[in-house]
């Protein structure tokens, strides 16, 4: 089991929007927040195949990566069970070919409010949740 | 050097291994629409 939330993405330029769950990876590292998704995801928010876009390099465990970057492309809404919002964050969108699931990055769990109980159980709260409230993962869809 | 030997998958579990870092800009991608309107 790992940790994995519901996200609202909606795309600034094109006005559309999608709710899809993540894993939060907490080994994931970007400088900025960021939601990596597979080109479908991004053709479903109107982002792809994009006019234009930045090119990175990404280092994953045994292999080396490249994906495309559109930078503030969308804003990330964490999403409760009920579907409240709990916050929000304005994010880059990394679209890699070949992903299995959608990833958030280090700085993107932060910055939403993330805080893993447990990882093995699945286990997290927001960090304005009350102490004793925990949040169980969503089942993957 | 190549080992050999065989893989035996005494499980179906998965193994996903999550490290994954953005590294540094190696370009800049321009689509062919972009292209198409002169903007490349």
């Amino acid at each position: 089991m790992v940790v994995r939330v519901k996200i609202r993405v909606k795309a600034r330029r094109s006005g559309k929007s999608k709710e899809i769950i993540v894993l939060a990876n907490g080994g994931a590292e970007s400088p900025r927040p960021c939601i990596v998704v597979e080109p479908r995801t991004a053709e479903e928010l109107g982002l792809w195949p994009p006019e234009e876009a930045e090119v990175y390099r990404v280092e994953e465990a045994s292999t080396i990566s490249r994906v495309f970057l559109l930078r503030k492309a969308v804003t990330l809404e964490l999403l409760s069970e009920e579907g409240s919002v709990l916050s929000s964050v304005e994010a880059d969108l990394v679209i890699q070919e070949g992903l299995t699931e959608p990833i958030i990055t280090d700085i993107t769990i932060d910055e939403l409010g993330i805080q893993v109980i447990s990882f093995s159980r699945g286990l997290w709260r927001h960090k304005e949740d009350k102490p004793e409230t925990i949040r169980r993962s969503p089942t993957k869809s | 050097m190549i080992a050999e030997g065989k893989v035996k998958r005494p499980e179906k579990r998965r193994l996903k291994l999550g490290r994954w870092i953005l590294k540094e800009k190696i370009g800049v991608f321009i689509g062919s629409k972009s292209e198409d309107k002169g903007e490349s």
